[in-house]
Formats: structure tokens, C-alpha cells, sequence
């Protein structure tokens, strides 16, 4: 298509021409990563969480890229990250579930067991092969986890557990003799240098 | 090293440029009585990298261990290899100098000083970063104070092992600088300075009234045998228990049975490398190249690549077995390190600390100083890594999401543990603590073995009497000068030892008995003045 001077514009066009000025000025004046980032085809996550039934907790994590918004850009075989948003270390990125790629709906899915009971922010993007980022999305679900450190009740019911008593009984005799053999070479040598 | 030094016996540590016991004495407290132009300008040097750890502490103790690089996809990384670093190379210069005293191997002489100040030194270093590692320092006291501690964790009895190894590291260094501590307090009589005060202090304070008798050095040979025997099997029990921290946990990585003797045997490495570094430097530095030779440089390379081939063997039986085990975890963490994302690390530590100081040490162009301080040096930077390929895979593998299912070997995403200035400042720190310390000791202890090289001297001269003995013609009755003949210097005239000018004592009267200081003190006679001279040529007649 070629524009002339003298044939008379169209106002689906002026409009369309006004549109593309308007948007390549706003896209120029954001920052350089937003910039990029835009040029990536938009879409749409929906992220949401249910408890698997039966056996010991589990979290059913679904991501859904949103068909309409996508426009132009595959539904299909798009990897998702799933992550969790932990306050363990300051400063510390959301720790990665684990990541699963978009069936043809658009649709990704994983099974998370959860390490802690309580509210847990969950957290999932969709990115480009080039690893840009398609979408996100968030949702908040309340865990329950049954992932516990050695229970007090298991230690105490641990077979030959006397056995561990008497070895850290002796190995403390040990570092005593030590210590009292150590310092007692070191009294008698230095009380007989200082005679 | 040349046809000569390499056919030169036991009975060569003190060559015969340095058989005057004066030069020994001189160039033992050099570093006591003189300030080298470099030494200050060293000490800031080093101080101000040390400093610059303390700042880069200070920051993660505001920001948290996340400012050191850690979160939950990386829980372990720097601190914990540079735990096991510096307390690994603390092993060299104390199992070292305790085989060498046990076996008797006389060349070992003018290095023990060096060895077990280099064990010194770095163990308090080593047991320092269990601070930045555990995060808050507030709450350390509770990992070691009875109502708090777990006597099931291997942290605790880290802490007994390795304070136990630090106070037996100490006794070892103390009894044999003990004959040495009357020789440093004469030679530093009549210095009037308040370090060289303090020195004398010191030194009476640590017991300078050895007189050498038969029963103080029947007690001192006695102790520091049981020491010697006492430090080696400390010393591995360090390093065993500091691997249960890894290998008593459920991780793939961490949880193996080779992991005691696969941690003994790198500390033993890591370790002999620093001393062969530290012996270098020393020897550089304070002029000691007449004592410490190229032969010992290459007895050292022999033990280090001993280590070495042991430690390459190791690393081979873990990840081939573990390998070949092929289940789900050990699979991907073999993969990770080998052709995954750590293969860079790995790979360099079997390059620079595996192959190439064996090469060095196997090619005898390279088997020199030169050669052997550069395998050293190769094997301390490596060993650092291989410590790090040790920590940081397992405690990046995820293990949450295992109900994923594998996803190739990986099994879900691993965690990435990013290097930040706050943990690079830190071991700096550390690494230039070594030789400040090192020049801060040295500044106050006699950096060679004086009295004990004077004993193996004794006892190369009985060997050597028995040996003319045996020949027709060479008894000792038959040389010149026998009766009473002095052990490093002719004698033509006889004089009580006179030190030098310049930090000396001045000489005591002819015919005065001289100050019971050392087995040979009161022996020596001298045949010309010139031979007082500390910088002049001193050639013996033995």
C-alpha cells in the first residue's frame, strides 16, 4: 500500500495512522526494557490453586493463557513457571516450584507439595522461548503440609536410640581427656622451662 | 633440582654455607629484631582487605543473608567452602610437621616452625565462619551452651573437634619454641625498644629458663612425641566430623559414606600446598633460601601429589558410583556437575588441582621451586572450588517439587546461587588474614627451629663420628681439634660465643660461663672474628 497526496484519506485510516503516531511516541517514551517487553504479543494468566483429595497434601497448580487477549501468538506449548513467595531471605526471589508447558487450550499445569502450612503466595509466568515474559499471574492459597522435620515421637521410638546415648556419653569423656592430657602437657612443660 | 641436591642425605639440611650456628641464630630472629622496609607497608595491605571483609560483614548483618547471594533455591554456598577451606589447610603444617617428627625425617627441620604457624593461623580463621554462615551472631552461644545445643547435630561436635584440634594445635606449636625462647631473650638483651620488652616478656612469661638438661628435654621430647602422636588423629577427626554436617543429611550430594576420608585427604592436599606457599614466601622474604633448599621444596611436591593422586581416585569412586546408581536424584546432581551447569568448576579443579600439579611435579624441568610453588598455588585455588562444586549443587537440587516428576534428569528447577561482593570481601578477608597473622607471629617467634636444628645437627655429627669410627684413619681422636671441637665452626681459639654487633648481646669474658641458652651454647668457640660477622662468609671445616 502506498500513500498519495492526492487521493483523499479515509477516516478508518487517519484514525489508524493517528493510533500508530500515538503509540509508537508512547512506546519510545517508556524505558528500555518495558519497550522490549512490549513488543512481545500480550496476553493473559490466570493462575489458580486447589487441594488435591486423598493421600498426603498436594496443591493442584493451573495456569490458563487467556485465548482472547493473545491474539496472533500460539496458546499451545508455552512454558509456565510456577513459584512461591518466601520471606525466608530478605531480598530472595520467589523460590521455583517447578515449570510445565501449555497443552492447546492454553492450559499448564502442576502438582506442588507444599513444605509449610499457612497462606502461600503463588505466583506464575508465561515466557517467550527467548524468555521474555508473556503474562503473569498470582493467587493466594491457604496450605496445609504435613512435611515436618523428625518428629520429637519418631526419635524417641528409634530403634537401638540407647546405643546413640552411650556413643555421645564416650565421645564427651573423650574431648575431656583431651583437653585435661592438652593442658596438663602444657602446665608441666612450661612449669619446667620457667624454673 | 640438581644430580647434588637430590643425592644429598638427611645430613644435609644445613648446608655448608650455613654451618655457623651465629647465621642461624641471626636469620632464626631476624624477623624479631629487624622491620623490614615492606613489613608495614604489608600489614596495611592486608589489613585494609581485611577490614574491607569486616565492612562486607557488617552489611549482611543489616541486609540479611540474602545480601551474601543465599535463598531458598541456594541455602549453603560461600562460607561454608571457605569453612571447610581454611580449616582443611590448617592440617598441612600440623599433620605434616607431626608425620615428619614421628618418622624422624631430619630435612623436616627448617620447616616445622613455618608449618605449624601456618596450622596456627588459619584454623581460628577457618573456625570463624561459622559466624557469617550461620547468619546472626547473637545466637552462636546457644549452638555450644548446654540447656541450647543438640548433641545430634554435627555442628555441635564440629565445635568440639575442632576446639579440641585448636588448643592441641597450639600446645604443638608452644613446646618446641620453648628451647628457642632463652636464645630469642639473649638476643634481644640488649634492646631497648618496647616491642623487644614486650618479647622478653613474653618470652618469660611462656618459660624462657630452659636450660636444655637431661630431665626438661627428656620432659619436652617426651610431650611433644605424645602431641605429635595426639594431632593426627585429631586432625582427621575434624575434618570427619566437619563432613557429617554434609554427609549425615538426606541430600543427594552430601549423603556419602566416602565423604570422611574424601574430606581428610582434601585437607591433607589443601594443606601441604599452603606450607610448600608459606615456606616459599618465608624463604623469599626473610632470606632463608641457605636453609630451606629445592630438596625440600620436591619432598613436599612428593607428599602433595601423594595427596593429590588419592584425592583424584576419590573424586573418581564417588561420582562413578554414585553414577551408577542412576537413581533419580543422584542422577541429576552427577549430570549438573559433570556436563551441567556446574561442569565449568569442576572441570577446572580437575585441570589446576588434579592433573596439572601432577604433571608439574611428574616432568622433572618443572620439578623446582618454581614448578612446585605454582602446583601449590594451583591446588589452593582449585581446592576452593572443588569445595564450592561440593556445596552448592546438592543444596541447589530441588527436592519440592519432586512430585512433578522428572522433567528430564533434572526432575524441576534448580536453584542458582549468585556470587555478591559481600561473600568475595569476606574470603578475601580471610585470605589475606593468613599472612598478616603469619607476619604479625613471626614478629615475635624465631621463624626457624633454632634448637632443633641444633639437635639434628648433634645427631648428624654422632652419626658422622660413627661413621669415622668405623674407618681406619678417621676417628674422631685423629682429627684436629677433636676433643671439645665445635659443631659449626673451626677451632683455633677458643671464646665463649660472642654475638655479632648489631642486635646482639655483647660477648661475656673470655672464660665466663655463658648463659645456659641451648645444648651448644656454651661449646661454641670461634677461630676468627670475621666469623661473628652475620653477613659474612661463613664456611665451616666440617
Amino acid at each position: 500500500m502506498t500513500w498519495s497526496c492526492t487521493s483523499r484519506p479515509r477516516p478508518g485510516r487517519l484514525l489508524a495512522l493517528a493510533g500508530g503516531v500515538i503509540g509508537a511516541v508512547l512506546v519510545a517514551a517508556l524505558p528500555l526494557g518495558t519497550a522490549a517487553s512490549a513488543a512481545a504479543p500480550r496476553a493473559s494468566l490466570t493462575l489458580s490453586a486447589s487441594a488435591v483429595t486423598g493421600g498426603s497434601p498436594k496443591v493442584d497448580l493451573v495456569a490458563r493463557l487467556g485465548r482472547s487477549s493473545v491474539r496472533g501468538a500460539k496458546l499451545a506449548g508455552v512454558k509456565v513457571t510456577f513459584s512461591v513467595e518466601v520471606t525466608e531471605f530478605q531480598g530472595a526471589p520467589p523460590l521455583v516450584l517447578g515449570s510445565a508447558t501449555t497443552n492447546a487450550s492454553g492450559t499448564a499445569r502442576i502438582t506442588y507439595e507444599p513444605t509449610w502450612t499457612g497462606a502461600q503466595h503463588l505466583v506464575a509466568a508465561a515466557t517467550t522461548a527467548a524468555g521474555s515474559t508473556l503474562a503473569t499471574g498470582a493467587t493466594t492459597f491457604t496450605a496445609r503440609s504435613d512435611v515436618t522435620p523428625l518428629a520429637n515421637e519418631l526419635q524417641a521410638t528409634r530403634p537401638d536410640g540407647g546405643i546413640g546415648k552411650v556413643v555421645v556419653g564416650t565421645l564427651l569423656a573423650i574431648v575431656v581427656i583431651l583437653w585435661i592430657v592438652l593442658i596438663t602437657v602444657f602446665v608441666r612443660v612450661r612449669r619446667s622451662a620457667s624454673a | 633440582m640438581t644430580d647434588a641436591e637430590s643425592s644429598t642425605g638427611d645430613e644435609g639440611v644445613l648446608s655448608a654455607e650455613v654451618d655457623s650456628r651465629r647465621q642461624l641464630w641471626t636469620t632464626a630472629m631476624k624477623p624479631v629484631v629487624e622491620t623490614p622496609r615492606w613489613w608495614w607497608p604489608a600489614v596495611l595491605g592486608l589489613g585494609a582487605v581485611v577490614v574491607l571483609g569486616l565492612v562486607a560483614w557488617a552489611v549482611q548483618l543489616a541486609d540479611g543473608l540474602g545480601a551474601a547471594g543465599y535463598n531458598d533455591g541456594a541455602f549453603w554456598s560461600v562460607y561454608e567452602a571457605d569453612l571447610v577451606t581454611f580449616i582443611g589447610v590448617s592440617y598441612g603444617g600440623a599433620v605434616v610437621s607431626a608425620i615428619l617428627r614421628l618418622t624422624k625425617a631430619r630435612w623436616r627441620a627448617p620447616l616445622t616452625r613455618i608449618a605449624e604457624a601456618t596450622a596456627l593461623v588459619t584454623l581460628p580463621i577457618g573456625m570463624l565462619f561459622i559466624i557469617p554462615h550461620l547468619g546472626s551472631p547473637t545466637r552462636v552461644w546457644e549452638l555450644v551452651w548446654p540447656p541450647y545445643w543438640n548433641l545430634s547435630s554435627p555442628i555441635l561436635w564440629d565445635f568440639f573437634a575442632v576446639s579440641t584440634y585448636l588448643l592441641a594445635t597450639v600446645v604443638f606449636f608452644y613446646l618446641p619454641l620453648v628451647p628457642d625462647l632463652p636464645v630469642g631473650a639473649a638476643l634481644l638483651e640488649h634492646q631497648h625498644d618496647r616491642r623487644a620488652a614486650f618479647t622478653r616478656g613474653l618470652y618469660r612469661l611462656l618459660g624462657s629458663r630452659w636450660s636444655g638438661k637431661a630431665p626438661q628435654r627428656r620432659l619436652l621430647e617426651g610431650a611433644i612425641g605424645l602431641l605429635a602422636i595426639m594431632v593426627i588423629p585429631l586432625a582427621v577427626s575434624v575434618h570427619s566430623v566437619l563432613s557429617f554436617a554434609f554427609a549425615s543429611s538426606s541430600r543427594a550430594g552430601y549423603s556419602e559414606t566416602i565423604f570422611p576420608v574424601y574430606f581428610v585427604v582434601a585437607a591433607l592436599y589443601s594443606g601441604v600446598a599452603l606450607v610448600i606457599v608459606t615456606a616459599a614466601a618465608a624463604r623469599r622474604l626473610f632470606g632463608l633460601k641457605a636453609y630451606i633448599h629445592t630438596k625440600h621444596f620436591v619432598r613436599l611436591g612428593f607428599i602433595l601429589v601423594a595427596f593429590g593422586a588419592a584425592y583424584l581416585y576419590l573424586t573418581f569412586t564417588e561420582y562413578l558410583v554414585d553414577g551408577y546408581s542412576n537413581t533419580s536424584d543422584l542422577a541429576a546432581w552427577v549430570h549438573q556437575v559433570l556436563v551441567g551447569r556446574y561442569w565449568i568448576p569442576f572441570w577446572f579443579y580437575f585441570v589446576a588441582g588434579g592433573v596439572l600439579p601432577l604433571a608439574l611435579m611428574a616432568w622433572r624441568r618443572t620439578r623446582s621451586v618454581t614448578g612446585v610453588v605454582a602446583g601449590s598455588s594451583l591446588v589452593l585455588v582449585a581446592m576452593w572450588v572443588k569445595r564450592l562444586v561440593i556445596v552448592v549443587p546438592p543444596a541447589t537440587e530441588p527436592l519440592v517439587q519432586r512430585t512433578l516428576g522428572p522433567a528430564g534428569l533434572s526432575g524441576g528447577a534448580w536453584g542458582t546461587y549468585h556470587f555478591t561482593w559481600v561473600p568475595i570481601a569476606i574470603t578475601l578477608a580471610a585470605t589475606a588474614a593468613i599472612p598478616l597473622l603469619l607476619l604479625v607471629v613471626f614478629r615475635f617467634v624465631p621463624i626457624l627451629p633454632i634448637d632443633e636444628m641444633e639437635q639434628l645437627v648433634l645427631e648428624a655429627e654422632d652419626v658422622t663420628t660413627a661413621a669415622r669410627r668405623a674407618v681406619p684413619g678417621l676417628e674422631p681422636s685423629n682429627r684436629p681439634g677433636a676433643a671439645g671441637e665445635p659443631l659449626f665452626l673451626p677451632s683455633t681459639s677458643t671464646a665463649t660465643a660472642s654475638p655479632p654487633s648489631g642486635f646482639l648481646p655483647a660477648a661475656p669474658p673470655p672464660g665466663a660461663e655463658g648463659p645456659p641458652i641451648g645444648p651448644l651454647f656454651n661449646q661454641m668457640t670461634v677461630a676468627d672474628p670475621s666469623d661473628l660477622d652475620p653477613n659474612g662468609p661463613s664456611r665451616g671445616t666440617r
